[in-house]
């Protein structure tokens, strides 16, 4: 028989077990649907992990806290699914003193992982420096949902074309008003906000003749289309380098207006494919793929956006079309053995990238070069701002830029609006309204806080982590430069369904 | 003597309890209990009160 109090005791331990293990579920389901986690830099997080890579992160004080190099990830690791995640970054622009403030690191975006195939990041604005200067010389309408829209004050000093525009400018008391009468598109530029603006080309005659493109195109990309009485017609031929160990499906979309109207796909049956079983990977094989052919009849005319969706895995080797244009949005990667590659740009600052050491060379873009000494080294040049032209001596070279690329100046389309980011200029630009979903950020002792909102139902997760981005354009770590985004604190606010709703759902489904 | 052997008997059966419970939970639910407490500092902890119950349950016999 044992003494009463071991009894005692005994029931005591057992208590603070099961406290213990209530506790660590609590944690685990958060009942409430709300939950805060915060990272200081001071001790490490349970649940928001250091910044990497550590070439682009510095020490100061003890503390991994300041960004030198574009862009940094963080991962955050939640116990259980949430539908939303506000992310407040409290932080300082340091080591800028030597250029002025909208020039100087003008953007600030945090973004999260939402396709790993592609490595897309929905990104959202943390600062815009452009527009926070903007705002205080230009009127501000402002709307729901954060929308802003600045208007041109023509009595505003302005230089060069600028002037001329400034006196045309109309002026909209509301957002509405300014949405259901839009002026000319030349004139907008937009901010983190989708514009739905027309896009004809009046000029425009349907072809009659099947185009072939014969350059080796590797990876995933995006270009748009335009078609006016006639049907779309686009037929796409695939290898497969078989260099990754994951699975290599082809996808082809076809969007107008936004929308996903019209998708092919192409199963992985090769090697590395779900198919052959778990286990054996790809093999390094380059084995043909076949072809997709994307015909839709009776379609509008206007704009279409077409996306290939692979990895970096699959090569376009041809593509035939009876549309006559076609223009890549932001990134084309030409590959193959391909020599003497011409291509049109209306980018602003094209960038360069090669994996391949027989690849180094000297792009010249426009009247400029481009020296592309290193491998695995992004390298930048800006551009006249007007159609140039870009000469690539060897293929398989990453380009990219904020607008469009084409391999003739006649296929060449861009029904963007102009993107206020670090390389617009407004005095030749010639804009007059920007509109934009954006929040300056506020200063709380001398650090910016700043928020961006994610939809998590959209992101890429991977064993309960999410990949999170701050990206701060023109940020290098190998310059000389000192300038740098010093970080006070990360704090990301997760909410979802709480335990009761979740149950009211399991019963309602019942 | 026999009072810290009965004490140590209690914590080393709650110990092994929850070394169990936190294990299973890890499996059904990875990083639950790993996100707050390592788990080879508790093996660790439940260890020493085993071997030093071993000493004192030697010590009573000699006795």
């Amino acid at each position: 028989m044992q003494p009463k109090w071991v009894i005692k005791l005994r029931i005591i331990l057992w208590v603070i077990l099961a406290v213990a293990v209530i506790w660590l579920l609590d944690r685990a389901i958060v009942p409430s649907g709300k939950v805060s986690y915060v990272y200081d830099f001071k001790k490490d997080s349970r649940f928001i992990y250091n910044l990497t890579p550590k070439e682009r992160v510095a020490t100061v004080d003890g503390l991994s806290n300041k960004i030198i190099g574009d862009p940094v990830y963080f991962s955050l690791r939640t116990p259980r699914k949430f539908e939303t995640a506000k992310l407040t970054i409290s932080y300082q622009t340091v080591g800028a003193e030597h250029c002025s403030a909208p020039t100087c690191l003008p953007i600030v975006e945090a973004g999260i992982l939402a396709d790993k195939i592609v490595w897309r990041y929905d990104l959202q604005p943390i600062e815009n420096k452009i527009i926070n200067r903007l705002s205080m010389v230009w009127p501000v309408i402002y709307g729901q949902d954060g929308t802003m829209l600045l208007q041109r004050d023509a009595s505003t000093t302005s230089t060069g074309s600028s002037q001329a525009s400034s006196a045309q400018v109309k002026k909209y008391n509301t957002i509405d008003e300014f949405l259901k009468n839009l002026p000319d598109s030349s004139q907008i530029a937009a901010y983190n906000y989708n514009l739905k603006t027309k896009y004809n080309l009046p000029d425009y005659k349907a072809g009659k003749q099947e185009n072939k493109i014969d350059y080796k195109l590797r990876g995933a990309y995006q270009f748009y289309t335009y078609i006016k009485n006639e049907d779309l017609n686009w037929q796409f031929n695939f290898s497969d380098l078989n260099l990754n160990k994951d699975s290599d499906p082809i996808d082809v979309n076809l969007y107008y207006e936004q929308g996903l109207i019209a998708s092919r796909h192409l199963d992985d049956t090769g090697p590395g494919s779900p198919s052959t079983g778990s286990g054996q990977g790809d093999n390094g094989q380059t084995v043909n793929r076949g072809s997709i052919s994307l015909d839709e009849a009776n379609l509008p005319e206007g704009i279409y956006r077409i996306e290939l969706h692979v990895n970096d895995d699959i090569v376009t080797n041809q593509i035939i079309t009876k549309q006559t244009k076609l223009a890549f949005i932001n990134k084309i990667w030409v590959t193959g053995e391909a020599k003497d590659v011409n291509l049109v740009t209306d980018t602003l600052s094209v960038s360069a990238q090669t994996q391949s050491p027989a690849s180094l060379q000297n792009i010249k873009i426009g009247d400029k070069d481009l020296d592309l000494a290193e491998t695995y080294k992004q390298y930048s040049q800006t551009t006249s701002g007007k159609i140039t032209t870009i000469k690539l001596l060897k293929a398989d070279v990453v380009l990219a830029g904020d607008g469009v690329f084409s391999f003739n100046q006649e296929s060449l389309i861009n029904p963007s609006l102009k993107k206020v980011d670090q390389n617009f200029d407004l005095n030749q630009s010639g804009i007059n309204y920007i509109i934009a979903r954006y929040t300056s950020p506020q200063w709380q002792n001398q650090w910016q806080v700043s928020q961006a909102e994610f939809d998590l139902t959209k992101a890429y997760t991977e064993f309960g982590k999410y990949t999170f981005l701050i990206s701060v354009p023109g940020l290098k770590a190998d310059d000389q430069d000192s300038d740098a985004i010093l970080l006070k604190e990360i704090r990301v606010d997760l909410q979802g369904k709480s335990l009761w709703q979740k149950i009211g759902e399991v019963i309602s489904k019942k | 003597m026999k009072y810290i052997y009965l004490i140590s008997k209690e914590l080393f059966y709650v110990l092994a309890g929850a070394m169990v419970i936190f294990v299973i939970m890890e499996i059904v639910w990875p990083n639950i209990v790993l996100a707050y407490l390592n788990l080879n500092w508790l093996l660790i902890f439940w260890l020493i009160v085993g071997i030093f119950i071993l000493l004192i349950y030697q010590e009573k016999t000699d006795d």
